[in-house]
């Protein structure tokens, strides 16, 4: 041990270890100290900047400068111990060449590997949304590339550099030299997707159109005056069509006015200087007026990509709101996700060793291979998109999301998309990762009900098991209580006992006995009723028989109260479980006794509805008390201070259990007059069956 | 010494019951075969000759209704079989593979004794091959012989189907008969599915009978298995 701690003195407690030991104990806490005042700053709704610390912020745009941009924004967050956020604030996508989409993908892919943040912002300010994006996440340092076109392009457009300095604010702005190894920034591909052959026919069409109208008109105008036609020939197109059109349009005018009109006509020769100017506006008309055409549609375009995809996410996110229950929310994300992308959607679910599964009983959307599985387990795991098109194992078939939620990641969600390149659009990555995080929040809502509704459920087994125990113990323990004393008694008596206390004791074994035995078929029916493993078995029998065989079985306990019976002669056959339903009139006829004074009458009767039979058994005792009428009929429920009456509250309970096994509702009133009554309905499901009549004979 | 009283095979495995069954029927006369399996009572039912039969449906060893199939295959001793509430399905398939009683536990010793003697009086009837001419339980009377039926000096006229029905009580008073049993012996053996018709003409015979019929007095209804003619 002392060799290992002088060895550890030499080789690891140097003084260089030490300072960086230090330094990284510091930069924790800072770290730290910054993630809370940015969420005291979120918490409080303020705004400006507080430069506490240093947070860094590189603006790339779509083409290969940034790569160097982010270099240069690494070098400077190392050297300020810093976070930072590489943000891509992205135009409309159809002005990006296909290359410089690459090279954005590449660098945020890059940019990330860095350890960066990365995000992407759509909308045609650049300058704007970077401020925004900068204020709200309070940033302290922006770096920009330092711009590569002509100065006078800023003159004409407004310079995003300039718009960034002067709405910094308190935030440094950084403007980064672009380097040799870049070379100039490749023109945009001219005028985004080429136009089709039928826009250039409809242009030479509109061309010549205008032609033969300055044909008939030349005799009555001036040369200026066919310029003018042709200036608004070029117009109409350039304002329909795209550029190439424009460009063949202006040219073809710019021929035939020079062939047609300009003297000496039918040549090309021009006679006069200041037709060539008349050429030069026609032609630079054309050229604004469909660049100004084609930047309209593209934002158009734009709009209504952002438009459905918006109204899209409020779909799924209005539907998900009123949707309860964890599949059914699946459900309804997977068909919203799969309508919006158009791609296979598949949600996955950890278990409960933290293994993302299929949802048990769901078909999987797509093969999931072992491979497949670990890029979403991966996703799962560092709650960071990973598979097709994404920094992470992208040599998957699908793209897999976190569903982050408050709690953490709950989920992962993979879809395939129709081409494996699609997801690599940052707009459209971006969208995806909205609606998993909607679809995220949306399961976290359900699995949070879902549990809590669990918790319930326990509690609430927890209570019932706790009061079973509690009835249980007292009684069974006190009919247990009189046959161990009454028996024992019995036992040790050597002739002192007279006859008749030995019958006494002997008579309340057996009394104790009987109520032991309906106690424990009371918790067998129940058991029954609640395990759902009550089978009915319904026949079409004359309800008369079963209020008898009741009567029969607590003829000894109805005893001090007179019962009568009053079934209508036209009351029809109904279709019963007799043994059952012959328990329910048993515990609402005990139920009579015990809370009703003796000698006071009960009666039952039925009659005949449209479709079942309401049956009433009633009393003339206290009623139910207020509010109880409900109540009466859960578990273990007994109404308060008839801790005498005996029982253990199942009674009420087991003829619910047994009125809806046979369809019907049960429910208590208390009568005018005062009194009870417990009334249920028995459905009659048609017609009863026929039985053969016969002749009265002998 | 009177002579030995009727010899009763019990085929129980429970300790406890074989005990107080042991005590209840010995006091009464009744000489005891003990089995605690289903193959050393078939073994003893072949071997011994018991007269009369108490079988637990709930062996651990075999199933009762079995055993009562097969004892049946040579031997109309009759057979008691002890089940438990709610089993009334077991119960039915006991009476419908041949038992001819049953008792629902927990049970008395009176009811036990009463259940046992109407078994071997009807085994002793049936040795005879004659049935009493006329049937009296309480107030009800039935005179077989010339087809009349009275409740106290009342004459009840039934109609040929409630009559058959009683008639078929009578044969077997005391002892519980199934749906299945009473429809086929009333209305032949293609209705037996027709529980209903059982209920209906019961209902209309205890009108005729019964001077409560809620609290009937004679034909007693068992619950989920069929109906059983009190005997006095």
């Amino acid at each position: 041990m002392p060799e290992q701690a002088a060895h550890a003195v030499d080789q690891f407690f140097r003084k260089g270890n030490l300072i960086a030991l230090r330094e990284l104990a510091l930069r924790r806490t800072a770290e730290r100290v910054d993630a809370q005042m940015r969420t005291y700053m979120q918490e409080h709704g303020i705004h400006a900047t507080w430069p506490a610390g240093e947070r860094l912020l590189v603006c790339i745009g779509p083409n290969p400068a940034g790569a160097h941009l982010v270099r240069a924004g690494k070098r400077m967050a190392t050297s300020l111990k810093c976070d930072w956020i590489v943000l891509c604030v992205e135009p409309p996508a159809q002005r990006i060449s296909p290359a410089d989409r690459a090279a954005l993908v590449e660098n945020l892919q890059m940019a990330q590997e860095l350890g960066a943040q990365t995000a992407t912002l759509g909308g045609r300010s650049v300058a704007e949304e970077v401020l925004a994006y900068a204020r709200s996440n309070n940033i302290t340092k922006i770096i920009v590339g330092k711009p590569t076109h002509p100065r006078w392009r800023d003159k004409l457009f407004g310079s995003l550099l300039d718009h960034l300095v002067r709405g910094s604010g308190d935030v440094d702005v950084y403007v980064i030299t672009g380097e040799a190894e870049e070379g100039p920034v490749p023109r945009r591909a001219g005028g985004g997707q080429p136009a089709p052959a039928a826009e250039y026919l409809r242009a030479a069409a509109v061309i010549l159109l205008c032609t033969a109208v300055n044909v008939v008109v030349f005799r009555f105008l001036s040369l200026t005056d066919v310029a003018m036609v042709y200036l608004l020939g070029v117009g109409l197109v350039a304002s329909r069509y795209g550029r190439g059109p424009s460009l063949l349009a202006s040219f073809l005018s710019i021929g035939l006015f020079d062939v047609l009109f300009v003297p000496p006509r039918f040549t090309f020769e021009v006679s006069d200087v200041r037709y060539l100017l008349t050429f030069g506006v026609m032609l630079g008309i054309a050229l604004v007026i469909s660049t100004l055409t084609l930047r309209i549609r593209e934002q158009a375009v734009t709009a209504r990509d952002r438009e459905r995809r918006t109204a899209a996410l409020y779909a799924m996110s209005r539907e998900l709101a009123g949707t309860r229950g964890v599949s059914e929310l699946i459900a309804v994300a997977t068909r919203h996700l799969e309508e919006t992308f158009g791609a296979a959607v598949q949600f996955l679910l950890p278990d409960a060793n933290g293994r993302v599964e299929i949802p048990v009983g769901t078909p999987p959307a797509f093969p999931l291979s072992e491979k497949e599985r670990s890029v979403a387990q991966w996703a799962f795991d560092h709650g960071r998109a990973a598979g097709a098109g994404t920094t992470t194992l992208g040599g998957a078939a699908a793209v897999y999301l976190p569903l982050s939620a408050a709690a953490g990641v709950i989920g992962v969600v993979g879809l395939r998309l129709p081409e494996a390149t699609a997801s690599q659009e940052p707009v459209q990555q971006r969208h995806l990762e909205t609606f998993a995080a909607q679809a995220g929040l949306a399961l976290e809502r359900a699995i949070l009900a879902e549990r809590a509704q669990r918790e319930q459920v326990e509690i609430e087994a927890e209570r019932l098991r706790t009061s079973l125990l509690s009835s249980l113990s007292h009684d069974l323990r006190t009919p247990l209580g009189a046959i161990s004393g009454a028996a024992s008694s019995l036992l040790e008596d050597r002739g002192a006992l007279v006859e008749a206390t030995r019958r006494d004791l002997l008579s309340s074994i057996v009394d104790a006995v009987q109520r032991m035995n309906r106690l424990i078929g009371n918790l067998l029916d129940m058991i029954r009723v609640e395990s759902g493993s009550l089978q009915v078995q319904k026949e079409w029998q004359p309800l008369e028989e079963t209020v008898g065989v009741a009567l029969i079985r607590l003829e000894e306990r109805l005893r001090s109260h007179p019962v009568t019976v009053s079934l209508p002669p036209d009351l029809p056959l109904v279709p019963l479980d007799g043994v059952l339903i012959e328990q329910v009139f048993v515990n609402l006829l005990e139920n009579a006794v015990k809370y009703t004074p003796p000698g006071t009458p009960v009666e039952i009767s039925a009659k005949p509805a449209e479709g079942f039979v309401l049956v009433d058994v009633a009393d003339r005792g206290p009623g139910i008390p207020a509010g109880e009428e409900t109540r009466i009929f859960d578990k273990f429920h007994r109404v308060a201070g008839d801790a005498g009456a005996g029982g253990i509250g199942l009674g009420l309970t087991i003829c619910r259990g047994v009125v809806t096994a046979h369809g019907g509702r049960i429910w208590a009133e208390n009568r005018p007059g005062g009194g009870a009554v417990f009334r249920f309905t028995l459905p009659l499901e048609g017609p009863p069956p026929a039985v053969p009549s016969e002749n009265p004979v002998e | 010494m009177a002579s030995p009283g009727p010899t009763v095979l019990l085929i129980e495995d429970e300790p406890q019951m074989r005990r107080f069954l042991r005590a209840s029927l010995e006091s009464h006369d009744f000489q005891l075969i003990e089995a605690a399996t289903a193959r050393e009572g078939l073994a003893h039912a072949t071997g011994r000759n018991p007269d009369v039969i108490l079988l637990d449906l709930g062996l651990p060893d075999a199933d009762g209704i079995d055993l009562t199939r097969q004892i049946r295959e040579w031997s109309a001793t009759p057979i008691i079989v002890i089940s438990a509430r709610g089993k009334e399905q077991d119960k039915i398939a006991a009476l419908d593979a041949g038992a001819d009683d049953y008792l629902t536990k927990p049970f008395g010793v009176g009811e036990l004794l009463a259940r046992l003697r109407v078994a071997l009086r009807h085994a002793a009837r049936a040795g005879d091959g004659r049935d009493e001419p006329t049937f009296t339980s309480g107030d009800l009377r039935v005179d077989l012989a010339n087809r009349l039926v009275f409740v106290g000096d009342t004459e009840i006229h039934l109609t040929p189907t409630e009559y058959k029905l009683l008639t078929t009580l009578v044969r077997h008073a005391g002892k519980v008969l199934t749906h299945r049993m009473l429809l086929k012996e009333v209305w032949g053996p293609n209705v037996v599915e027709h529980t209903h018709y059982v209920h209906v003409y019961m209902t209309q015979l205890r009108h005729k009978v019964e001077r409560d019929p809620t609290r009937p007095r004679y034909l007693l209804t068992e619950p989920g298995v069929g109906y059983r003619l009190k005997e006095e």
